[in-house]
């Protein structure tokens, strides 16, 4: 606590030093006092009408405040003014209610068109639906021209950038790596929703703003006059990294944007590259290394470069029990999302970019699993066909599926193995031979009565012992993670406490 | 109002209140009972949360002063919002008029005391216990809830155990604030002295009369929307969870039919002192004190119908949008017959500028200049440009910090000699009101231009056409920072030390804890109540 304020009182004395510093840099700024140039006919009305209130209300300002200067300056005590003693006057007072009505009706006219013509989405040329996630934005074109594409646009300022590492770009934190394409004179109408929490689309010179709600869609538009490059951010905050969702249209020309529909519609026939990668035999050092990019541009926000999150809301990856877990159940977690949490699906990225994530989070920090995680598992787990490049999973189908976790049971005072607990281990052993890549963890059990450190002997004895049968049978010893012996409560079933528990594990 | 003079000029050794019989040490405040203890406890209280809400929002500065993440983390800068806008709202502005109308609010009506004293005791200190749940839910595991003030679902389910901490604070901040409304209404509706009817009142207690009335009304709409809140945390209800047949929009109603009230509960008592300095310092009587009242009630009826102007881009009907906007817009008819009243009071005076009425005359011209960015936000067209971004921030600020807070520093500077029988240093608060207006215009005039050209607002680090106006308003919320330290060094130098203060310390000021009552005014006043003819 006490270096965190440290911390903190020497980054202010360094802001005041900066401050210092600044002051004549300013000479030389741009300053923007205005709204942004629109580049729609709505937003051009929409910018006359603020300019009209605006003037309004300065004169307003100006004739009310005149008066009180005139007052200030005139009707001093200090150059003898004598206090006048009147208190009401029935006509100025009437005067100063109806007149504002009528200026306030004047400019309800033209509002009230601009509102109308603002919520009319009837009649779009084409229909974009936009889903605000935490923290990105995806986009899906579900109606005209381009219908069926679809992707995630994100944040693409490097993160060296925002901490200060590197020299900030022209376009800092207003970039994406995927922009939203529309074409000119086309009434685009956008479906806005959210996923997790409410975010707001905007995009000032196309002047659109909408919540994205989750749970509801909601729809706005615009039509954009000329070609270019607009960009806008998310409006409602929605946590931790509200200032680092940004928007970004491209506005293009009908021919432009026809060749642009065309490339992706034709990106999305052959994704060659996609392809290539999920066929390709990746070593785990090279999923890892494609797992470090990935984690940096999807995961690092929420669960933070060290893998520790932010806990409550987003729990750390290393050490997470799911995370080096049966690799199924981290597959699951990644592709489909924990819903009513931040935890989003990210079934958008390829096989490959996932089993790279997976890979990198199952084998950095304090994850030691030495496996990887197969873009072919991936596949398959998406229910996408049968997996190719795991030979080893299809007599994983056919083998006992409850085989692990098995409990071995033992006699009083004995390590032997019983016979009812050799088919136990018989179809752990065979489960363990359909699936290479799994881990077990072998713990042993005691309880507390008689004499301890005797009772953990025993349960270690038991534990090597179940150890040894494994490895027997040809499961190679890397796969066999030994735990220390544990106790039980008193009280239970007493078989608990003569057993060794065989877990699937890292 | 309308009273004789009375005839004593000497507080000091007038022998009618020679004897007060107060208790000493501590219990004095914790057991206390009596409406100026009570009052000087709401105002030291609000103060400090003041201090504390002033270090987050220079956090938050500080942070924003150039493009780039240096100082705090994202998500504590979110906590440092949500604080800031809770604790400057609830902490500060509120209890401070809370102090006011305990101060006051008796001895203008001539009653011996509040009508429940015992109650007063508990609705104060209820407060400080809320005041550290919010500070203690920094420090809960995951840090502070970076929600905003707001508390938005469902943000809010998502967040961690300090959550739940804001929302029991919020729960008793509540309980307080109701109890202390209940405690207004009856004092002022059946403890007035003979001859004190309603429309004899000053101004004062009539903002504060029909504040209590919108305290009653709408907090226990806030209580509500945040007990959903929290049962939709940990109880499985769906209130705002479209997955189990809610609607996150539906709190955003709740929550701003009681906030857009809210933001009248702060406004409206200020209306109220700056009603009493004016006339006082202008040495002429209140201009339509009628049309005042009725304006007053009129705003506070209309706060209940204007609550989704917060929410114009969560998408509505356009009937309802609409409606929205024309209903919000008519509340721009008697805020400025407020205004126009308050200038005709000066029209014609005999005017002079101490402390108090530079800020009332501050507060007149920046709360003015809100009230018209209002009116700009009105207007759905334009308002969903500027909505969620800086020119709101502006906005509010015009209104709360211009408006409320140096309606506030002139009731302070105008009342002090009445409270502590001693004089303020004139030049220092000279000092105080000229720093105080530069700095916040420095600060906040500015961002009216960020929120034009499209920065949102809560965001921790912007894009770098934004860099310059943030730079400006970083230096001017320091030195409005640092200025309020002087006001501090300005109150305790006139309790330790300043020059006895006349009884009517203001010639113009002729309600009746100045023409009745000596500075300091005694313990126990209007024992016997005055007759006011």
């Amino acid at each position: 606590m006490r270096n965190k304020l440290a911390k903190i009182f020497a980054s202010l004395s360094n802001a005041a030093l900066a401050m210092l510093l600044m002051v004549p840099a300013f000479a030389f700024a741009e300053y923007k006092l205005n709204l942004q140039t629109p580049n729609t006919a709505l937003g051009q009305t929409i910018y006359d009408l603020h300019t009209l209130v605006t003037w309004v209300c300065v004169v307003i300002f100006v004739v009310v405040f005149s008066e009180m200067f005139y007052a200030i300056y005139k009707h001093r005590k200090s150059v003898g003014h004598p206090a006048a003693n009147f208190h009401e006057h029935f006509w100025v007072e009437v005067a100063w209610t109806i007149l504002p009505t009528l200026i306030l009706i004047a400019i309800a006219v033209p509002a009230t068109k601009a509102l109308i013509q603002m919520r009319d989405t009837s009649e779009p040329d084409m229909t974009i639906k936009v889903t605000g996630h935490q923290w990105m934005w995806g986009y899906d074109y579900l109606q005209g021209e381009g219908e069926g594409i679809s992707f995630v646009a994100r944040l693409s300022t490097p993160r060296a950038q925002i901490q200060g590492r590197e020299p900030k770009g022209p376009n800092y934190l207003l970039e994406t790596d995927n922009h939203v394409v529309v074409p000119t004179g086309k009434k685009v109408r956008v479906l806005v929703t959210a996923a997790d929490v409410i975010h707001a689309w905007y995009v000032p010179a196309l002047a659109v703003k909408q919540d994205a709600i989750p749970g509801f869609i909601r729809d706005t538009w615009f039509k954009a006059k000329a070609p270019g490059i607009y960009r806008g951010q998310c409006a409602e905050l929605c946590g931790r990294d509200h200032g680092f969702m940004p928007i970004v249209v491209e506005v293009m020309t009908p021919t432009d944007y026809s060749a642009w529909v065309a490339k992706q519609k034709a990106g999305m026939k052959r994704p060659e590259a996609v392809a290539a990668a999920a066929d390709k035999a990746w070593t785990l050092d090279e999923l890892k290394a494609q797992g470090d990019k990935v984690y940096a541009a999807n995961c690092v926000a929420c669960h933070q470069a060290t893998g520790a999150g932010a806990p409550p809301a987003f729990p750390p990856l290393t050490g997470s029990k799911l995370a080096v877990g049966a690799k199924s159940g981290a597959i699951d977690m990644v592709l489909n999302g924990k819903p009513g949490t931040a935890m989003a699906p990210f079934k958008h990225l390829s096989d490959a970019d996932i089993a790279g994530v997976l890979t990198y989070i199952r084998n950095n920090w304090a994850n030691k699993t030495g496996d990887m995680v197969t873009p072919a598992e991936v596949k398959a787990a998406r229910g996408g066909g049968a997996p190719v490049a795991a030979p080893a999973a299809a007599p994983a189908a056919a083998a006992p599926a409850a085989a692990l976790p098995a409990s071995v049971y033992y006699d009083t005072g004995k390590a032997v193995v019983t016979d009812d607990s050799k088919k136990t281990l018989d179809d752990v052993i065979a489960q363990l031979k359909a699936n290479a890549n799994t881990k077990v963890e072998i713990t042993g059990y005691t309880d507390k009565t008689g004499n301890l450190a005797q009772n953990m002997d025993l349960a270690k004895d038991r534990a090597v012992g179940v150890r040894d049968a494994l490895i027997a049978a040809g499961v190679a010893k890397d796969r066999i993670n030994m735990k220390p012996p544990a106790t039980v409560e008193a009280g239970g079933d007493p078989r608990q406490a003569r057993r060794v528990d065989i877990k699937p594990g890292a | 109002m309308s009273t004789a003079a009375h005839d004593t000029t000497h507080g000091h050794g007038h022998d009618d209140h020679a004897h007060d019989h107060k208790p000493y040490g501590i219990m004095r405040w914790v057991g206390s009972t009596n409406h100026k203890d009570i009052g000087t406890m709401y105002l030291w209280f609000s103060f400090t949360m003041f201090l504390v809400g002033g270090v987050m929002a220079l956090i938050i500065r500080a942070e924003l002063f150039q493009p780039g993440l240096q100082i705090v983390q994202p998500e504590f800068f979110n906590s440092m919002t949500t604080y800031h806008g809770l604790i400057m709202v609830f902490g500060a502005i509120m209890p401070a008029f809370v102090g006011f109308a305990n101060w006051l609010i008796p001895m203008q009506i001539g009653a011996p005391d509040m009508a429940f004293p015992r109650m007063n005791n508990l609705s104060f200190w209820l407060l400080p216990p809320a005041a550290l749940l919010l500070i203690a839910a920094q420090f809960a595991p995951g840090g502070g809830a970076g929600v905003g003030w707001t508390m938005y679902a469902p943000l809010t389910t998502q967040a961690g155990p300090a959550m739940d901490l804001t929302i029991f604070a919020v729960h008793i901040l509540g309980i307080s604030s109701i109890m202390g409304s209940i405690n207004i209404i009856t004092t002022i509706l059946n403890m007035r002295a003979p001859g004190m009817t309603l429309m004899k009142m000053p101004l004062f207690c009539w903002t504060w009369l029909i504040t209590a009335y919108l305290l009653v009304a709408s907090m226990p709409v806030l209580a509500g929307a945040v007990t959903m809140t929290l049962t939709d945390r940990h109880f499985g209800t769906n209130f705002f969870n479209a997955a189990g047949g809610g609607d996150p929009v539906l709190y955003q109603h709740i929550f701003w039919f009681f906030g857009h009230p809210e933001v009248y509960i702060i406004a409206i008592p200020a209306f109220g002192v700056v009603s009493q300095i004016i006339p006082a310092f202008s040495r002429k009587p209140l201009f339509g004190y009628a049309s005042m009242v009725y304006a007053t009630a009129s705003i506070a009826i209309l706060s209940f119908l204007v609550w989704a102007h917060h929410m114009y881009t969560v998408g509505m009907p356009v009937e309802t949008q609409l409606y929205f906007m024309y209903a919000t817009t008519l509340i721009a008819i008697p805020t400025g017959v407020k205004v126009f009243n308050w200038v005709a009071t000066m029209w014609k005076g005999s005017l002079t500028f101490e402390t108090p009425m530079l800020f009332a005359i501050g507060f007149l011209f920046l709360f003015t200049l809100g009230g018209f960015t209002g009116l700009v936000l009105s207007i759905v067209p334009v308002d969903v440009q500027l909505h969620d971004t800086y020119y709101v921030v502006a906005h509010f600020h015009y209104v709360m910090v211009a408006g409320a807070l140096f309606s506030a520093f002139g009731g302070i500077y105008f009342w002090l000699p009445k409270w502590t029988g001693k004089m303020y240093d004139e030049t220092l608060g000279k000092w105080h009101f000229w720093l105080s207006l530069i700095f916040f215009n420095v600060t906040f005039f500015v961002q009216h231009f960020l929120g034009l050209a499209g920065m949102p607002r809560r965001i921790p680090d912007y894009s770098l056409q934004f860099a310059e106006f943030n730079a400006i308003s970083t230096i001017g919320a320091f030195g409005f920072g640092f200025s309020q330290l002087l006001f501090l060094y300005i109150v305790v130098k006139c309790i330790r030390s300043g020059k006895p203060a006349e009884q009517r310390q203001w010639d113009g000021a002729d309600s009746l804890e100045w023409t009745h009552l000596p500075s300091p005014a005694p313990y126990h006043s209007f024992a016997t109540p005055p007759v006011v003819k």
